[in-house]
């Protein structure tokens, strides 16, 4: 993943104080071989092409940044004429425009100026405190077929923040430069991902880091692909802050980290028996001495979810009990947790450390990503990329790449954590060091959804009655069902609505979750509605009916037979489906649908129709086993699902029964 | 990113972090003002622990004070009251300004419950840019109090002073969250004459106090955010305001009696600006040089110049939000907004020697315009060009074609919309009323909203069964009007991303499909957009080798749908419509039979279906034309009997199988 990186100590060479950019406008007059560029959508080219864009970030100047900033594009419609919208930002009271250049090249020679005085300034947002100005201007006489060159210089207030810059943009771009001067006296980085097979380097020259690259695609939309940090090619310059070897940057965050971790588990206690409130909640916990230590961590995580409450994942009916109480100042101590019986995410693994330890495991904490975003970089030492924690224990004798993995008070069961910590890399943090992990997903057969149905026609036909219920385990409709907790009453009855299947004319008359109130445990949602239909002409002999409505999970939809990026699953899976279809009034059940079985490399299909008394059974099974699939195993995915869809829409068939003597 | 799957509260890394003694609120105590303590009095009580609404407005005024000048002083006070401990956003308050208005005072005060109440600080308040326009002088002032708690009242007051363009203008009385009591305030220097006027729903008499008049409503909704219905705040009252100097007393702001007074006033604004000089007149040479000789194909030439070379930029600053730059500035910028593109066309024509009229109009809220009080309160200019008595009007440009009444036919172009066809008046613009600016014949002017034939979407398939019960498909649609103009968009955004979606969408109908072919004509002669795609649908398996073929499988993805049952408001489609699909199948066996033919009519809507034979292939068509867009809540089950239709029309089918006997059925909910 990682092209490129770089650390570099901070160094003790004066300043330079040069404010004298090498960025400059472009010729003045269109090239040959920009005139024959025509729009090539199959390969970026669509709305215009960026000929060239600079950029130089100047942060070797006393008390402000300098920015210089060149683009130079080929306008291919009338869309495209939206790049000569020209917006320079000016950050705070520093921020000043020093340098300005804009034209538009027409195809017949003539060269049209845009003039600094017709930049306007606009206020963004002023407050005492800070401003933020926007100079704006329009490049005139933009007409397709020309090519626009503007650039700027541009004073910043000063900044150590991380710089990203991503080096694919909606459209191709043909030169990309970027040049970084970072201050002097500070250590400094930079880091490039996605690089690969794209024409891009990056070189140091004294302290200036360049990054240059030419051709760069746009990137491609496709459902189910990774998070767009990772597709899209980019550099981040930063400043460390890290005085030390760069290799040594994990290990030392782990070691602060078990700092922090023993003093918020005995902060405040008594120096002979430091850990004295966790004993006696063990104590309370009833544990059997013979357990195994799993057991005892399972009870353990059970405990702590029935009797502490995750204030980050709090119903809106909690959260308004809670905003109606007086509480007292809190300590960021396990200590303080206990005595409250509530703290956040990130304590309640941190307590749940504590009681591994105390019960003889060994346990540490993990640092992870939520992969929906980006994916965990260690060679960007910056602890700012890990979004949580969660907790590796390793019983007794196991060897390190045995542990189990644990989100306390997540509501999922001891050795799940949630989904979109899986399947990527990420932090484990022990006294003896940092090392990276890939935490693997929940197992497919941990989470599955069973969904029950009946479906009903009113006699005189004019609608189905279908309903529903389903029991969720593990990471299905998890998230759902902490968002549904989340939302206000109205927000989540709208949303249950919706889950029940409420779309067109469905219309959904009851939706509820029964055991909402608490944290943990399964999803399970009972759900009614029903759809008008027209009645059959009377004439008509048979009747035919589609099941695919009745509470069926939806299959993820991968029609397009090119892929260019791996398949992204949230979790492996297993749905099962049980319908139970009533003939219509007059109907009996016709022919049966032949069983159907489609076996796939990612997963299995099972759909079963039978013939009953009153109508059809049908039985479903689909299990989706995988959680990313390769962009070069791409078709045998889309056909697996494609079987999928096509058995789903098995109709049912009734023929009118014969009339009774 | 998963919400909440950031952690914040995270102290792992021990990064200090500063704590901003800006944002202390330990000094602030404040007594209340009068006003705001007599909201306290009458605030109902809070009632459930988790409501609806997280908050509501307890009361809202805007005091307006006309100048003996004309100027005016604008006090607006309203308190906000949160009704959830999640409800931070009521300690914001905003009040809107531009360069025409000087922000004289902002000041706030929060009473959370129990406690003291405390005052804004000075630092409290920031300005942001609004909304969308490149360059704008539109500015909301914002006013943020913190700790917001459940119970909490925020209490806002501005005060500015205000150069108004004109002696009329609009309030509505919509806050955006529920109100329990709002009030419209009026005063006047003594003698002054005030005319006023209620648009969509009658609202109460003014109290009259002397030269202070006032408006009171009670209980008015928040929005609703229900799925294809109108927005609260197009439906809620709007009252209209018109005051006037006693005769003989000159005042520097423009106070006209009606709308020929009014377009006087705008001509004056706008004089010059349409000058033709010789770049004027080369653009029109330009713009007409492939143009037939006939009026209409000229002024749909002129229309389509602009439209197309003309970028739409926005400057809308101080007297530029309303003033059309001058055509010479338009032309050497060549980007401009709607007045810009609007004044430039108009030159165009007059280059050529052929008359028109700016027209004013509100591009999205409906019902702006009073009949007896001319107030500003448009958004869009267009232009109407008349129609000379007697001259043919082809069918491409018939659908703008309107009755101007004394001015004639008068054919509506909008140059700034760069995805619709000339000849078509947007669904944002059907059913509005605009002001045509033609000197003393000034008049307003309803836009249709009733053309079904306008906007139209016209799909022809031809499905071959092959012998290997494979199918090989054509379907060529011709979009119109608004479906031409959405399609337009998509298509000039990512011509890669259109054709995906089109995939997708047969793909949804056939499940496996090899696409052969794609192309698009972007606009035809007749102003159609139109999108060919080829493909093949493989052998059926014998799972589904039912032998059926649908004749219209995607009639039912054509008209969205919504929940009735428990639905109060009315369902809105976004314009009249025709939507007409038509299959030729061949290679099906002579002995299969036909579906009926249908034909019903009901007030808002009509819906046809035949199929013949003609030769081996079968002729289908189906059509339903929706020519009351608007279904009130007694008028649903009408719209029942409409998807029911379209329902039947969708599953209507040829059983294209060599043993095919039976008689074609079309099956419910299949």
């Amino acid at each position: 993943m990682c092209a490129g990186a770089a650390l570099f100590h901070g160094s003790n060479v004066a300043a330079s104080s040069k404010r004298v950019t090498k960025i400059t406008p472009g010729p003045s007059t269109i090239s040959d071989e920009e005139k024959t560029i025509a729009p090539d959508p199959a390969h970026g080219a669509e709305q215009g092409v960026i000929l060239v864009e600079e950029t130089e970030l100047n942060q070797d100047i006393a008390a402000q940044d300098q920015v210089a900033y060149h683009l130079r594009a080929k306008i291919l419609t009338n869309e495209g004429r939206d790049l000569a919208n020209v917006e320079i930002p000016l950050e705070g009271r520093f921020g000043e425009l020093l340098q300005w250049w804009g034209r538009t090249l027409l195809p017949d020679g003539t060269v049209v100026e845009l003039p600094q005085k017709d930049l306007n300034e606009q206020i963004v947002r002023k407050s005492a405190y800070r401003e933020t100005r926007v100079l704006k201007g329009a490049l005139p006489a933009v007409v397709p077929g020309c090519v626009i060159d503007y650039g700027y210089v541009a004073r910043a207030s000063q900044s150590t923040q991380p710089v990203r810059v991503s080096l694919q943009r909606l459209w191709l771009v043909r030169e990309l430069r970027y040049h970084w001067i970072p201050r002097p006296g500070f250590g400094s980085a930079y880091v490039m991902s996605l690089s690969e097979g794209l024409d891009l380097q990056a070189t140091k020259e004294d302290r200036m880091i360049r990054v240059a690259g030419k051709n760069l695609p746009p990137v491609a939309s496709e459902p189910l692909m990774p998070p767009d940090d990772e597709v899209r090619a980019a550099v981040t310059f930063y400043y460390t802050f890290y005085p030390k070897n760069p290799k040594q940057y994990w290990n030392d965050v782990a070691r602060h980290v078990e700092e922090n971790l023993r003093r918020f588990l005995t902060k405040d206690q008594p120096a002979l028996s430091r850990t004295r409130y966790l004993k006696e909640a063990i104590g309370e916990m009833k544990i059997p001495a013979d357990a195994d230590i799993a057991a005892k961590l399972r009870t353990v995580n059970d405990w702590i979810g029935a009797n502490v409450v995750n204030l980050s994942l709090r119903s809106s009916e909690e959260r308004e009990a809670y905003a109606a109480e007086k509480h007292a100042p809190e300590e960021d101590s396990a200590f303080d947790v206990m005595s409250n019986r509530h703290g956040t995410n990130d304590q309640l693994d941190k307590l749940f450390v504590g009681f591994a330890r105390e019960l003889g495991a060994e346990a540490w904490l993990v640092l992870a990503t939520d992969r929906t975003d980006h994916y965990f970089n260690p060679s960007m030492i910056s602890v700012d990329q890990l979004d949580a924690t969660l907790v590796a224990v390793l019983p007794p004798g196991n060897a390190k790449e045995a542990v189990t993995l644990v989100d306390s008070g997540s509501g999922l069961p001891y050795g799940e954590i949630p989904w979109w910590y899986t399947g990527s890399k990420a932090l484990l943090l022990t006294p003896d060091g940092a090392k990276s992990i890939t935490l693997r997903p929940s197992e497919a057969k941990n989470s599955v959804s069973e969904t029950k149905a009946t479906v009903r026609f009113e006699g005189d036909h004019t609608s189905d009655k279908i309903a529903w219920s389903r029991t969720a385990t593990g990471q299905q409709w998890y998230l759902d069902r902490r968002w549904v907790r989340s939302m206000r009453p109205d927000a989540r009855q709208k949303r249950l609505v919706e889950i029940c299947g409420q779309q067109g004319d469905f219309e959904v008359s009851h939706a509820e979750v029964p055991d909402l109130d608490k944290h943990g445990g399964s999803f399970r949602i009972s759900c009614e509605g029903s759809r008008p239909q027209e009645p059959p002409d009377e004439t008509a002999l048979d009747f035919k009916y589609s099941f695919s409505g009745a509470g069926i999970e939806v299959v993820p939809e991968l029609s397009s037979k090119n892929r260019a990026y791996p398949v992204i699953f949230n979790f492996p899976r297993v749905d099962l489906n049980v319908i139970e279809v009533s003939s219509p009034e007059g109907f009996v059940p016709s022919e049966v649908p032949p069983p159907v079985k489609v076996e796939g490399r990612f997963g299995r299909y099972e759909l079963t129709i039978a013939r009953t008394p009153g109508g059809f059974n049908v039985s479903r099974k689909l299990a989706l086993l995988a959680l990313r699939v390769p962009a070069s195993e791409y078709e045998d995915l889309r056909k697996f699902l494609t079987e999928v869809t096509r058995a789903d829409r098995t109709q049912l068939s009734f023929r009118r029964a014969a009339e009774k003597p | 990113m998963i919400p909440h799957s950031r952690d914040t509260s995270r102290p792992l890394i021990a990064l200090a972090l500063l704590a901003s003694a800006m944002f202390s609120s330990a000094a602030r105590a404040a007594r209340l003002p009068d006003w705001a303590k007599a909201v306290v009095e009458h605030a109902p009580p809070l009632g459930e622990a988790t409501p609806k609404e997280t908050a509501r407005v307890l009361f809202a005024e805007t005091r307006v004070e006309v100048l003996p000048d004309g100027h005016m002083t604008i006090r607006r006070r309203f308190a906000n009251q949160a009704l959830s401990a999640t409800a931070g956003e009521v300690g914001l308050g905003s009040f809107f300004w531009d360069d025409d208005t000087r922000v004289e005072t902002s000041r706030a005060w929060h009473l959370p419950p129990g406690e003291k109440a405390e005052k804004s600080y000075k630092e409290d308040a920031f300005d942001v840019a609004l909304g969308d326009a490149f360059l704008t002088d539109d500015k909301l002032r914002h006013l943020r109090m913190r700790g917001i708690k459940r119970g909490s009242i925020v209490f806002f007051e501005f005060t500015a002073t205000q150069t108004p363009r004109l002696l009329s203008w609009l309030f509505p009385f919509y806050e955006g969250v529920p109100v329990l009591r709002t009030r419209y305030e009026l005063t006047t220097p003594p003698g002054w004459t005030v005319r006023t006027a209620w648009l969509r729903t009658k609202g109460p008499d003014a109290q009259i106090s002397a030269d202070v008049r006032a408006w009171e409503l009670n209980d008015l909704p928040g929005p609703d955010d229900q799925p294809q219905s109108e927005r609260a705040a197009d439906i809620l009252p709007l009252l209209v305001v018109g005051v006037a100097p006693p005769q003989g007393v000159q005042v520097p702001i423009p106070a006209p009696s009606d709308w020929q007074a009014f377009a006087a006033w705008y001509e004056g604004i706008a004089a010059g600006r349409d000058e033709v000089g010789p770049e004027v007149a080369e653009a029109a040479r330009r713009a007409l040089a492939s143009s037939g000789p006939a009026l209409l194909e000229r002024i749909q030439a002129a229309a389509t110049f602009v439209r197309d070379h003309v970028r739409y930029i926005a400057k809308e600053v101080g007297i530029g939000g309303i003033q059309p730059r001058s055509v010479k500035e338009t032309l050497s910028n060549l980007y401009g907004d709607c007045k810009d593109k609007g004044t430039l066309f108009r030159s165009i024509l007059a280059a050529a020697g052929h008359r028109s009229y700016p027209v004013l109009i509100n591009l999205r809220t409906p019902e702006t315009v009073s009949d007896e009080i001319p107030a500003f309160w448009f958004n869009h200019f267009i232009v109407a060009v008349p129609v000379p008595h007697g001259e043919p009007v082809p069918e491409r440009l018939a659908h703008a074609v309107v009755d101007g009444g004394d001015l004639g036919r008068l054919l509506f172009v909008d140059t700034t919309d760069e995805y619709l066809s000339i000849g078509w008046i947007s669904s944002a613009l059907a059913g509005k009323k605009g002001l045509v600016i033609a000197g003393s014949a000034s008049r307003l002017v309803r836009l249709p909203d009733d053309d079904a034939a306008a906007h139209r979407l016209e799909r022809r398939s031809r499905i071959e069964v092959r012998p290997d019960r494979s199918l090989s498909i054509e379907r060529t649609t011709r979009y119109f009007g608004q479906f031409a103009a959405l399609a337009r968009f998509d298509y000039r955004q990512s011509s890669i991303d259109r054709r995906r979606t089109v995939e997708r969408s047969v793909a949804g109908i056939w499940i496996e499909v090899e696409t052969t072919d794609y192309s698009t004509e972007y606009e035809a002669p007749d102003g159609a957009f139109v999108e060919t795609i080829a493909f093949r649908v493989p052998s059926p398996t014998s799972v589904e080798d039912s032998g059926e073929i649908r004749l219209f499988p995607d009639a039912v993805d054509l008209l969205p749908r919504v929940p009735l049952v428990k639905r109060t408001t009315p369902v809105l489609y976004d314009t009249a419509q025709t939507l007409r699909l038509e299959t030729i199948l061949t290679g099906v066996p002579a002995s299969a039979s036909l579906p009926p033919p249908q034909a019903l009519e009901f007030e808002r809507w009509s819906s046809r279906m035949t199929a013949t034979r003609d030769g081996e292939a079968i002729r289908s068509s189906w059509e339903v034309a929706v020519t009351r867009p608007r279904f009130p809540p007694e008028a649903f089950g009408d719209l029942r009997k409409l998807w029911a239709v379209v329902s039947s029309a969708s599953a209507a089918l040829i059983d294209a199988s060599p043993r095919s006997d039976a008689g074609a059925v079309a099956p419910p909910g299949s």
